[in-house]
């Protein structure tokens, strides 16, 4: 047989065809198979690494608690109710003269779920007098408001978002979607010819892709799984993707994942995702509770976030708005009517995003350093864990507005640097540890150094307290009366030039009561004491007030020669004003997960660091310090019926302002000073004690009552000699005594007694 | 007769407007809203029910929101420190039981029960001596109270 040469050419084409065909047709199917694998992981499992939201801690109601109408006016404001003339829906309210009517929204708590109740609340007198459900009037023990959300814990990306579920999205929404942004959502199957084809010719003129001609199927795709690049490849994988995602998945469930993944806007490094997050940033509530013409806002801002940004542009969100609704009336989603008055509503945008990344940046900074302990970084910024805070709003605000108002004022007495000066505060819960407000520095919307938590400071006469602690634990050998030598003191120590330590006033004192000493805050006598103590048994103290860093043995550290953070003075004075107890310092009262299932809880914990005896006599002179010692300023600004206990510190050249005080329910510490560690020219008494004393005055307060310990006595004390008094003492002074320590002998000036000195000297 | 159909007309009437006028029923009810004392209590007995049916956690949640109503109620620190004593933290229970003491002041009994929940724990925590001690101080009590009797 002859060989046509031509022949096997052709059938070899023809195969090639058929081949090649064949390939590109299984490469495709392959590629679809490839595509319909990474639809479906990625929208069956997690679909967003949703962020840790952190609230802050819940208002509790009751009768008798104490509350200014004005504070829960603000809290409710903050939570974004709405004032009604009758409130019937979840987050709206009702007030007249002290009177509220409040239904309120339902909510997961860490123990329970508290459904929406409406009740009705009055405040007499600054303290709430009723409690109770409005319609069946009953009285109601006690009631939580929902927390206010405060920030986020986000994922390295920035991607900030409360996702929603689409049976709680009003049909508003849906319908507002599907007028502007994809007509035929609801028949399509992914993709609409006409739209590609009018996008196409539409490029073709620009010579560019200028438009996306995408349906709301294909805005997913494109936000969810591809990038942000504009190539025709790329739209053609979202082609394929966007059918194959309305093969695998229904109508309800896409529109699900698009509200939850759109970009609505910016705040910083900050992304706001999805209506959820979108509905808190720009109206201060949740999504349910929008109404329609702000939720056809929220829509129409789809198209550009930043363009018709509501609070930078109004003009154009309005405008845009308006379109929308346009829309929504000329495709029958809403009536003439409706649109008319929607029309008509104003936009409603709060005036900044509430309590997000601002103000409790400090406050959130610690929060966010003790879940690391028990938490993966990676876990918090991605498993939508809602943490339950101890952060109280109120005295975080009263701490912020202390702050600036009392530096503005002391900024004027700053010879050179004005508005270098800085501060940090601290406020806890006296009974529990819990942690109610950090400030961070002046400028508390800035989320930088946290001075309240990362200042080594000196703290000067702050230590103090641990000397006296030490001294008062032994009442054999020392009692509040036991007088002090503040004559000159040089220390000598191997190695170590010569120590002698000076009084501020530059002048030495005499023989001095030990009480005396703390409320004058003299050094000399302190120190003496320490020595005589031994350094060793100071540090221990401190140790066991909650300072657990080493402190170096030397003689200076008796005056506060020593480095301290605030956070870790708030620890030492917290011991003392829990009665020697020392809590945990805690900021977390419970982690649950994204449905609302407790992880964990962290529960009150304590230790008894101190017998209560030498406490509460320490307690006592702290009182004086505030009641006649250099704490004394404080009476200017606040009722001295509350026994406030306190201690200002001072250091070498007026570098640190501290003060550290308690009421009954309150402990604050307050520090200023220069980051560049120049002087301030101000004393404690001069700076902090002024913010502290200003903070405080903004809060109720419980005034502080010690309960004096079974073994502790009340004895009245001459105090010229520091012995006992009697009629015929001019001066004389009531002071708690552990038993069998108060002095037997009789003073001087008692009438009909002769001053024996071998008596004074042995006799006790 | 006719001052009688004149009297009658003046009580309707009055009726009438009596109820009629816009009394705030607040104010006309007798005030029987709770103290927080009350509210204290109703937190205690919840705790007490959820302590019952063994939600612990739920129960210790409960006593520290009493507890932050009325931090010095001693006796809300000694029901803590026994629902400690149920979950076997019995180092907690030494300190929630002292703190109580701290507060107790002349609550004699409290006092007993304090110092026995101690004597309890140091058992448990293989603290013989201490435990001994602890007992022995909640008996040294008791006489007293029992003196006081007679």
């Amino acid at each position: 047989m002859k060989r046509i040469p031509w022949l096997p050419n052709r059938i070899w084409r023809r195969r090639l065809w058929r081949y090649g065909l064949l390939v590109i047709g299984l490469a495709f199917v392959a590629w679809v198979v490839h595509l319909d694998g990474v639809v479906r992981e990625k929208f069956e499992g997690r679909r967003w690494a949703v962020p840790a939201h952190v609230y802050a801690r819940p208002l509790e109601l009751y009768v008798g608690l104490r509350l200014e109408p004005k504070r829960l006016l603000e809290e409710l404001k903050t939570l974004g109710y709405r004032r009604r003339a009758l409130a019937q829906q979840p987050g709206t309210y009702q007030y007249k003269a002290g009177v509220f009517t409040i239904v309120s929204r339902p909510f997961q708590f860490w123990d329970t779920k508290q459904a929406s109740l409406r009740f009705r609340l009055a405040i007499r007198k600054g303290k709430v007098s009723t409690l109770q459900q409005a319609a069946a009037r009953v009285d109601l023990p006690l009631l939580r408001l929902e927390p206010v959300m405060v920030g986020s814990i986000y994922p390295s990306h920035h991607e900030d978002r409360i996702p929603v579920k689409i049976t709680d999205v009003s049909s508003y929404l849906v319908s507002a979607l599907v007028a502007i942004e994809d007509h035929d959502f609801f028949v399509h199957h992914g993709v609409v010819l006409r739209g590609l084809v009018r996008a196409f010719f539409a490029n073709m003129r620009a010579g560019k892709a200028v438009q996306g001609g995408s349906t709301l199927t294909q805005q997913l795709v494109k936000n969810f799984y591809l990038s942000s690049e504009r190539t025709l490849r790329r739209k053609l994988v979202e082609l394929v993707m966007a059918l194959l995602l309305e093969i695998h998945y229904d109508k309800e469930e896409i529109l699900e994942a698009y509200i939850n993944e759109i970009y609505l806007g910016q705040q910083g490094p900050r992304a706001i995702h999805g209506f959820g997050l979108a509905s808190q940033f720009y109206f201060g509530r949740p999504l349910r509770e929008l109404e329609m013409p702000q939720l056809a806002m929220l829509v129409g801002m789809i198209k550009g976030p930043s363009f018709f940004n509501p609070r930078r542009h109004p003009e154009r969100a309005t405008e845009r708005r308006d379109l929308t609704l346009r829309e929504m009336a000329a495709q029958g989603f809403i009536g003439e009517q409706e649109y008319q008055l929607a029309q008509q509503a104003p936009l409603g945008v709060t005036k900044t995003p509430l309590n997000q990344g601002s103000g409790h940046g400090a406050f959130l900074d610690l929060v966010h350093r003790q879940l690391r302990r028990d938490y993966l970084d990676e876990d918090l910024r991605s498993e939508g864990l809602q943490v339950f805070t101890t952060l109280d709003l109120g005295v975080q605000e009263a701490a912020e507005r202390a702050v600036e108002s009392v530096l503005k004022r002391l900024d004027s007495s700053q010879d050179e640097g004005s508005g270098q000066l800085q501060a940090a505060v601290m406020v806890t819960n006296v009974g529990d540890g819990e942690v109610l407000a950090v400030v961070g520095g002046r400028d508390t919307t800035y989320a930088g150094f946290n001075r309240a938590l990362d200042a080594q400071r000196q703290v000067g006469s702050l230590i103090k307290p641990a000397v006296f602690l030490t001294a008062l634990a032994q009442p054999d050998r020392y009692t509040l009366a036991t007088l002090i030598d503040d004559g000159p003191l040089t220390w000598k120590s191997a190695g170590a030039p010569d120590w002698s330590p000076q009084n501020y006033d530059e002048k030495f004192h005499g023989q001095v009561a030990l009480y005396r000493v703390l409320a004058q805050s003299y050094n000399v006598a302190t120190a003496r004491l320490g020595l005589e103590l031994g350094l060793e048994s100071v540090l221990e103290t401190l140790g066991k007030l909650g300072i657990e860093r080493h402190l170096k043995p030397y003689a200076s550290t008796l005056l506060g020669a020593v480095t301290l953070t605030p956070l870790e003075v708030t620890r030492m004075y917290h011991t003392l004003a829990s009665g020697g107890f020392r809590f945990p310092l805690r900021t977390v009262r419970a982690v649950l997960t994204e449905d609302g299932i407790p992880l964990k809880r962290y529960g009150l914990e304590l230790q008894q660091r101190f017998q209560p005896e030498p406490v509460y006599l320490l307690n006592t002179a702290l009182q004086r310090v505030v009641s006649q010692g250099t704490g004394r300023g404080l009476v200017a600004m606040i009722p001295a019926a509350l026994n406030i206990a306190g201690k200002t510190g001072t250091t070498n050249d007026y570098r640190d302002s501290w003060f550290a005080g308690f009421t009954g329910n309150r402990l604050a510490v307050v520090w200023l000073g220069r980051d560049d560690n120049q002087p301030v020219g101000l004393t404690g008494a001069s700076g902090a004690l002024r913010v502290w004393g200003d903070m405080m005055r903004r809060l109720p307060l419980v005034p502080l009552k010690l309960v004096q310990p079974s073994q502790v006595v009340s004895v009245a004390i001459d105090m010229k000699s520091g012995l006992k008094a009697g009629a015929g003492c001019q001066s004389v002074i009531e002071l708690p005594f552990i038993k069998g320590s108060a002095p037997i002998q009789v003073a001087p000036c008692v009438a009909g007694k002769k001053p024996s000195w071998f008596k004074r000297i042995f006799g006790r | 007769m006719n001052a009688h159909r004149y009297l009658h007309l003046v009580l309707a009437l009055l009726a009438l407007l009596l109820t009629a006028c816009p009394v705030d029923r607040y104010t006309v009810r007798p005030q029987t809203s709770m103290s927080d004392k009350q509210v204290v209590q109703a937190l205690a007995d919840a705790a007490g029910q959820e302590k019952q049916a063994g939600r612990f956690d739920n129960a210790a949640g409960l006593y520290e929101r009493a507890l932050r109503i009325e931090p010095g109620n001693a006796v809300l620190w000694t029901e803590l420190a026994d629902l400690r004593y149920d979950q076997e933290q019995f180092r907690q229970v030494l300190a929630l039981a002292a703190k109580s003491n701290t507060l107790a002041g002349d609550k004699q009994a409290l006092k007993i029960r304090n110092w026995r929940l101690m004597g309890d724990a140091r058992k448990e925590l293989g603290e013989d001596q201490a435990a001994k001690v602890a007992y022995e101080r909640a008996k040294a009590l008791e006489n007293i109270e029992t003196r006081r009797w007679f």
